[in-house]
C-alpha cells in the first residue's frame, strides 16, 4: 500500500521469448483494430456506391475478407496473450512463493496474493494490455483519416480524445489506489472467514453463531463496499468517455449532415467520417472497460514490486544472510556445545523483552531442562536454536562458533524438535513423520513410529500408518498427533535436540513409555527440553529457569 | 435436486436475484437499444440531407439522435450502477445464507485445508457467483430483447431482411451460445476447483511455514504451487482457446450479419421513401448484434460460475445436519445431565462409544479420566451437542441436549475444548464471545481466576491475542480459554484438557480455582491422568467405550455433592 511508484513495470523480467510473444500479441490486437477502421470505411463506402446505384459485389466480397482477417489477428492475439499470461503467473507464483518462504509469513492475506491476486494479472495480460496500446495507437490513426476527409470532424475528434486520455490517467492514479485496498481487504475478509469457520464450534456452544453470521455479512457488506468504490470510479470514467463518444457522434452527424445540405461534402467522405467518429472512440471505449481488470492486476504488481525490493534488501543486507558462510558444512562427528552468550532477546510479535544480557551453556551432549511459568519466552528460547528468531544483543554459539555465521539451512538440518503446537500437513501418518528426513526408509519410519508409540493407534487403523490424516475415518486426538510429531523427530538422526513440552496430550502410561524411548535417544544428543511435567523434566541433568530476565539454575 | 445448472439453483435457493437480474436486464437492454437508435437516426439524417438537401426538415431528426445519445449514456451508467449495487446485495446474503447452513452441522474436519476449502467456497466461490447475475444472466435476456428491437426496427424497412436478420442471428447466438459453454464446461469446472485448491493449500502450508523452514522443508510450498500450476494448466489453455473461439466468433457474427443484410437490401434502384432508410440498414445491425459479445463471454464464465455454485451447494449439501429433535425450553436451571445408552461410530468407521446410562447429578464435579486416543474429546462433543450420537442420546433432565431451546443453549452449557479456538481480536472481546453483555470488573474477575492477571495488569484486556492467539504463549492461551468458558458463568461446564501447557503446579492451583468458583454447579472435567481427582465428587474412566467407576472413587460415588453451597 505504501509503495505506490507510478506505473508499475512487470515485476517478473520476463524472458526473451515470452517478451517477444507479447509483443506479437499486441501488434495482432492493434492489428485487428486497424483492420476494424478500414473495414468501416470501406463499408461507408460500399454504402455510398450502393446509393450511387453501382454495383458492390466486389466490396462485399472484399468486406467479407476483412471480417476473415480481422478474426484470425484476434484468435492469434487472444492465444498468444493467454500464453503469456501463463508464463507470467507461473513465474510469478514460484517467485513470491520464494519471498514468502524468506519473510517466513504465514498471513492470510498472502494466500490472497498468491491465489487470486495473481489470478488477476490474466485480465491484465490478456485484456488490459492489448486495450492500452490499442487506445494508443488507433485512435490517432483514425484522426489522420479524417484529416484527410474531413478538418471539421477531425477537430471535434481532437478536442475530445486528448481530453478523455488525460482523464482516464488522472482516474488511473486514485483506481490504482482503491484496488490496493480492495486486495488487502480480500484478504482480510478471507481471513476473517477463517476466523468464524475455525471458531464454529466455539460460537454455538456460547449461542453466538448468529452473531458470527452478523460479523461476516457486515464484512461482506464493506468489501462490496470496497469493490462499488473502485467500480464506480471506473463507470463515472467509462459514463464520461461513452458521453464523449456518443456526444462527438451525435455532433458529427448533425454537423456533417447540415454541411451535406449545404453542398460542403461528398456524400461518400460523409459516411466514412460519420462510422469511423465511433471508431475513434472503440478503443478508448474498451480501455475504460477493461480499466478495472487493469487496476486490479496493477495493484498486485505493486504489492509484489514491494516484495521484489524487500528481495533486492535481502541480498545485499550483509546481516540478513549469513556474512561469511566460513563454515559451509558443519557436520558435527559428536554433539556440539551450545551456548547463549549474553542474550537479550524481545518476543516476535509484541516486543515484549524476555531475555536481558544474559548467558547459559549447553555441554556437548548435556540435556538441559528449561522451566518456569508461562509466558517467560521459553519457546522463544528454542526458536533462537532453531535459528528462527534473532536475538536483539548477544550471540548465540554453536561449538564457540556464532550461529550467525552458519548458513541457517545448513544449520537447521543439524537440529531435530517437537515445538510446542506441531502442525500435521495433509498427507498420511507416515508422510507426516518422514517429513523431518525425505530419504528414510519404511522401517526407519516403522522404527520412529513404533518409539513414539504411534504404532498404538496406527494399528487399529485400515490402512495402520498410510491412514491420511484428518479425514474422516482418522480424526486423530490431541495425544495421537504428539506422538506423531514425536516420532517425526526421532526419525531425523540430528546432534542437536529442541524439544518444547514434548509430552503435551499424552496419558501417564503413554509418557511414561515415550519418555524411556526418548531417554535411549538422546544419549549423545546435546538438549534443549521444555517441560512442564516431572516425568520429562526428568531427562534433564540440569534445570534452569528465567527469572526477571536471566536464566538461573533450580537444581538438577 | 436439480443440478443441470448449479448456479440458477443456487440464486434460486437464496431467492430475490431475479429482480436484480430483470432490472438490469432492462436497462441493458435501453442502453444497446438506444444505440440502434443512433446510428439509425444518424445514417438517416445523413441519408436525408443528401437527398432533400434542405435543413428544415433535418431538426426533428436531429433531435432524435441526441435523445438516443442521452438515453444510451445515462442508461448505462445507471444499469452498471445498479446492477453491481444489486449483486453484491445478493452476495452478501449468499454468503451469510452459506455459513448460518454449516452452523448447526458436525463439527468440520480437524485438517486446516477442510478448513481452508470451506473459506474458498465462502469467500471465492460466492465472489465468482457475481459473474453469473452481471455476465452470465443478463447477457441473455439483453441478447434476446435487442434483437428483437433490431428485427422490429428492420422489419419496418425490409420485412425480409428482418426474417433473415433474426433467423441468423438466433442460430448463431444459440448454436454459439450452447456449443461454447458445453465446450468450457469440464475446463472451467476444473478450473476452479483448482483454484479453490491452491487458496486452500496454500493457506495452509503458510500456517505452517515456520515449522517447515526449520525443517528445511520450505520446497513444499514451492512444490504444491507447481503441482497445481501444471494440473491448472490444460484447463486455462482449453478456456483460453474457447474464449479466442467466441470473440471470433463476435467478430464474424456482427459482421457478417451486416454484410448479409447489405447483399439483400443494397439492390439500387430505391425508391425514394425507402432509401433513407434502406443505408442504415446494414448499421443497424451491426448495433443490433452488439450484445452477442457479453452473451458469448458470459458462456464461457457460466462454466466457471456453476462449477463455483456447485462447490457452493456441495458444501452445504455435505454439512447438512442430521435430523434435530424439535425444540423444547428447560424446566429448571439445575438439571441432571443423563448419557442415556450413547453409543458413537465416526462414517463407517470402528464403534468408539458404547455405553449404557451414566447420570450426573446436579451441582456434582465428575472427572473423566481416558488415555489419548479414546474418544474422550468425542465424548465431550456429544455432552455439549456439537455432535450427533450413532445411538441413544445426552439428556438434559428429560430434554436431548440437541433439542435445547435456542433461547436456552447458551446460557446453559461452556466449555473449553481440546481444539478450541481464539478469534483474532482483542482479549476482551474473546471473553466477551461467552457473554456479550459482562463488563470488565466480571471479565477481570475471571481472568484472576484463571490466572491471567498479571498478563492483563501489564498488557489490559485491549492485548490482541493474534491469530488463534498465537501471540499468547503456551499456557496463556490456555488460560484464557478458561477465562472465556467462565464467563459464561453456565450451570454445566465441559473441561476437556483444560490444564494443558501449564506446569503440574499451576495446573493445580488453576483448576483449584476453577472449580472452587464452580461450587453448586454441575463441572465435567475430560483428563488423561489423575492429577485433578481430589477434587472430584465422581471419578470415572472410559475404557473400551464405556464409562465405569474409578476404582479408587467408586465409594463416593452415590455420596451425592459434597460441595453443595
Amino acid at each position: 500500500m505504501t509503495n505506490r511508484r507510478a506505473p508499475v513495470a512487470p515485476v517478473t523480467p520476463v524472458d526473451p521469448v515470452t517478451a517477444g510473444r507479447e509483443q506479437l500479441a499486441l501488434a495482432a490486437a492493434v492489428g485487428a483494430q486497424l483492420v476494424a477502421v478500414a473495414w468501416t470505411a470501406v463499408l461507408a463506402l460500399t454504402l455510398s456506391r450502393a446509393f450511387d446505384g453501382r454495383s458492390i459485389t466486389v466490396p462485399l466480397a472484399l468486406l467479407a475478407l476483412g471480417l476473415a482477417l480481422r478474426a484470425g489477428l484476434r484468435t492469434i492475439s487472444n492465444q498468444l496473450a493467454a500464453s503469456v499470461s501463463e508464463t507470467v503467473r507461473r513465474r510469478t507464483r514460484a517467485e513470491l512463493a520464494d519471498d514468502l518462504v524468506r519473510e517466513r509469513s504465514s498471513s492470510g492475506a498472502d494466500a490472497t496474493l498468491l491465489g487470486p491476486g495473481i489470478d488477476a494479472l490474466d485480465d491484465h495480460v490478456c485484456r488490459y494490455r492489448p486495450a492500452r496500446v490499442t487506445a494508443m495507437v488507433v485512435p490517432p490513426v483514425v484522426v489522420v483519416v479524417m484529416a484527410v476527409l474531413d478538418p471539421i470532424s477531425m477537430a471535434i475528434l481532437l478536442f475530445t480524445g486528448p481530453m478523455l486520455i488525460a482523464l482516464l490517467a488522472l482516474v488511473g492514479a486514485r483506481t490504482r489506489v482503491l484496488a490496493e485496498r480492495r486486495l488487502h481487504e480480500l484478504g482480510r475478509l478471507r481471513h476473517l472467514h477463517f476466523d468464524m469457520v475455525s471458531g464454529l464450534p466455539v460460537l454455538r456452544i456460547f449461542g453466538r453463531a448468529g452473531d458470527g453470521a452478523a460479523r461476516l455479512g457486515e464484512a461482506s457488506e464493506r468489501f462490496g463496499r470496497t469493490t462499488m468504490d473502485v467500480l464506480r470510479t471506473a463507470f463515472q470514467t467509462s459514463l464520461v468517455i461513452e458521453w464523449a463518444a456518443t456526444a462527438a457522434t451525435a455532433l458529427v452527424a448533425v454537423q456533417v449532415g447540415l454541411r451535406l445540405t449545404a453542398g460542403h461534402l461528398g456524400f461518400g467522405a460523409a459516411l466514412v467520417v460519420l462510422l469511423l467518429t465511433p471508431e475513434f472512440f472503440v478503443p478508448l471505449r474498451n480501455l475504460a472497460a477493461e480499466y478495472h481488470a487493469g487496476q486490479t492486476g496493477e495493484a498486485t504488481l505493486t504489492a509484489l514490486a514491494a516484495r521484489a525490493a524487500g528481495r533486492t534488501e535481502a541480498l545485499t543486507a550483509p546481516d540478513r544472510s549469513p556474512a561469511s558462510p566460513t563454515s559451509s558444512a558443519p557436520e558435527w562427528s559428536s554433539p556440539p556445545s551450545l551456548s547463549f552468550d549474553a542474550v537479550t532477546v524481545d518476543a516476535p510479535g509484541s516486543g515484549r523483552r524476555l531475555l536481558t544480557d544474559t548467558t547459559l551453556r549447553l555441554h556437548a551432549g548435556e540435556t538441559i531442562g528449561l522451566i518456569g511459568p508461562s509466558g517467560i519466552g521459553k519457546s522463544t528460547v528454542a526458536r533462537l536454536v532453531l535459528a528462527l528468531h534473532r536475538p536483539t544483543a548477544g550471540t548465540v554459539r554453536i561449538d564457540g562458533e556464532p550461529l550467525d555465521a552458519l548458513d541457517p539451512e545448513q544449520w537447521r538440518r543439524s537440529v531435530t524438535f517437537v515445538t510446542q503446537r506441531p502442525c500435521l500437513v495433509s498427507g498420511t501418518i507416515a508422510d507426516n513423520i518422514a517429513l523431518s528426513a525425505p530419504t528414510a526408509t519404511r522401517a526407519e519410519i516403522e522404527h520412529a513410529a513404533r518409539c513414539a508409540g504411534v504404532d498404538e493407534f496406527a494399528a487399529a487403523l485400515p490402512l495402520g500408518l498410510d491412514t491420511a490424516v484428518g479425514e474422516r475415518g482418522a480424526r486423530l486426538s490431541g495425544g495421537q498427533r504428539q506422538r506423531i510429531a514425536i516420532a517425526r523427530a526421532m526419525l531425523r538422526n540430528a546432534p542437536v535436540v529442541v524439544l518444547d513440552e514434548f509430552t503435551a496430550h499424552l496419558d501417564p502410561d503413554t509418557e511414561a513409555t515415550v519418555v524411556a524411548q526418548m531417554a535411549t535417544f538422546l544419549a549423545g544428543r546435546t538438549t534443549l527440553l521444555i517441560a512442564h511435567r516431572p516425568a520429562s523434566a526428568s531427562l534433564a541433568t540440569r534445570l534452569v529457569t528465567v527469572d526477571d530476565g536471566r536464566f538461573i539454575e533450580v537444581g538438577p | 435436486m436439480n443440478r443441470a445448472r448449479p448456479a440458477a439453483e443456487l440464486s434460486r435457493r437464496i431467492g430475490g436475484t431475479r429482480r436484480w437480474i430483470l432490472l438490469s436486464a432492462l436497462l441493458g437492454t435501453v442502453t444497446v437499444g438506444s444505440g440502434i437508435a443512433l446510428v439509425a437516426m444518424s445514417t438517416h439524417l445523413v441519408t436525408m440531407s443528401e437527398i432533400y438537401g434542405t435543413a428544415a426538415t433535418l431538426s426533428l431528426v436531429i433531435l432524435a439522435v441526441r435523445a438516443s445519445a442521452v438515453t444510451r449514456v445515462v442508461a448505462r451508467y445507471v444499469d452498471r450502477y445498479l446492477g453491481h449495487l444489486g449483486t453484491f446485495r445478493v452476495l452478501t446474503r449468499l454468503r451469510v445464507w452459506t455459513y448460518s447452513s454449516l452452523v448447526d452441522a458436525e463439527p468440520l474436519g480437524d485438517a486446516d485445508h477442510r478448513r481452508g476449502d470451506v473459506v474458498a467456497a465462502l469467500v471465492d466461490d460466492v465472489e465468482t457467483m457475481q459473474d453469473h447475475l452481471l455476465r452470465v444472466a443478463v447477457p441473455v435476456v439483453v441478447t434476446a430483447l435487442t434483437s428483437l428491437i433490431g428485427a422490429v426496427v428492420i422489419a419496418l424497412i425490409d420485412p425480409a431482411a428482418s426474417l433473415v436478420f433474426l433467423g441468423v442471428f438466433t442460430v448463431v447466438a444459440v448454436v454459439s451460445w450452447s456449443t461454447l459453454r458445453r465446450a468450457a464446461a469440464t475446463a472451467g469446472r476444473a478450473m476452479t476447483a483448482v483454484r479453490a485448491e491452491r487458496l486452500a493449500r496454500s493457506t495452509e502450508e503458510l500456517a505452517v511455514l515456520d515449522e517447515m523452514i526449520a525443517w528445511g522443508r520450505a520446497d513444499r510450498l514451492t512444490a504444491v504451487l507447481s503441482e497445481l500450476d501444471d494440473r491448472e494448466r490444460p484447463a486455462t489453455r482449453r478456456l483460453a482457446a474457447v474464449r479466442a473461439r467466441a470473440d471470433a466468433v463476435v467478430t464474424l457474427t456482427t459482421g457478417g450479419t451486416a454484410l448479409v443484410l447489405a447483399a439483400m437490401v443494397l439492390r439500387p434502384p430505391f425508391t425514394v421513401d425507402v432509401a433513407t432508410w434502406v443505408l442504415a440498414v446494414p448499421v443497424l445491425a451491426l448495433a443490433a448484434t452488439e450484445a452477442i459479445g457479453p452473451l458469448l463471454a458470459g458462456a464461457e464464465r457460466s462454466a466457471s460460475t456453476d462449477a463455483a455454485a456447485g462447490r457452493v451447494l456441495d458444501l452445504v449439501e455435505r454439512h447438512r445436519p442430521p435430523p434435530r429433535p424439535p425444540s423444547r425450553p428447560l424446566a429448571t436451571r439445575s438439571p441432571r445431565l443423563v448419557l442415556d445408552h450413547v453409543s458413537f461410530a465416526f462414517d463407517g468407521g470402528p464403534i468408539i462409544l458404547e455405553h449404557d446410562t451414566t447420570v450426573v447429578e446436579w451441582g456434582h464435579t465428575v472427572v473423566v479420566v481416558a488415555p489419548s486416543g479414546t474418544g474422550k474429546s468425542t465424548l465431550g462433543e456429544l455432552l455439549l451437542g456439537l455432535r450427533s450420537p450413532t445411538g441413544g442420546a445426552v439428556r438434559i433432565d428429560d430434554i436431548d441436549v440437541r433439542a435445547i431451546d435456542h433461547e436456552d443453549r447458551p446460557t446453559l452449557m461452556a466449555a473449553v475444548l481440546q481444539d478450541d479456538h481464539l478469534f483474532d481480536t482483542t482479549l476482551r472481546d474473546n471473553l466477551l464471545v461467552a457473554d456479550a453483555d459482562a463488563d470488565d470488573e466480571c471479565l477481570r474477575r475471571f481472568v484472576t481466576v484463571a490466572g491471567l492477571d498479571a498478563l492483563v495488569d501489564e498488557r489490559s484486556l485491549d492485548l490482541p491475542v493474534g491469530p488463534d492467539g498465537a501471540s499468547l504463549s503456551g499456557g496463556e492461551r490456555q488460560r484464557v480459554l478458561l477465562a472465556r468458558a467462565m464467563v459464561a458463568d453456565a450451570p454445566i461446564l465441559v473441561l476437556d484438557e483444560a490444564g494443558e501447557h501449564l506446569d503440574p503446579e499451576r495446573r493445580r492451583q488453576v483448576l483449584d480455582a476453577v472449580l472452587d468458583s464452580r461450587r453448586g454447579r454441575t463441572t465435567i472435567v475430560l483428563a488423561h491422568d489423575t492429577s485433578v481427582i481430589a477434587r472430584a465428587d465422581r471419578v470415572l474412566e472410559l475404557r473400551d467405550g464405556r464409562l465405569h467407576e474409578h476404582p479408587r472413587h467408586e465409594h463416593r460415588a452415590d455420596a451425592g455433592p459434597t460441595t453443595q453451597s
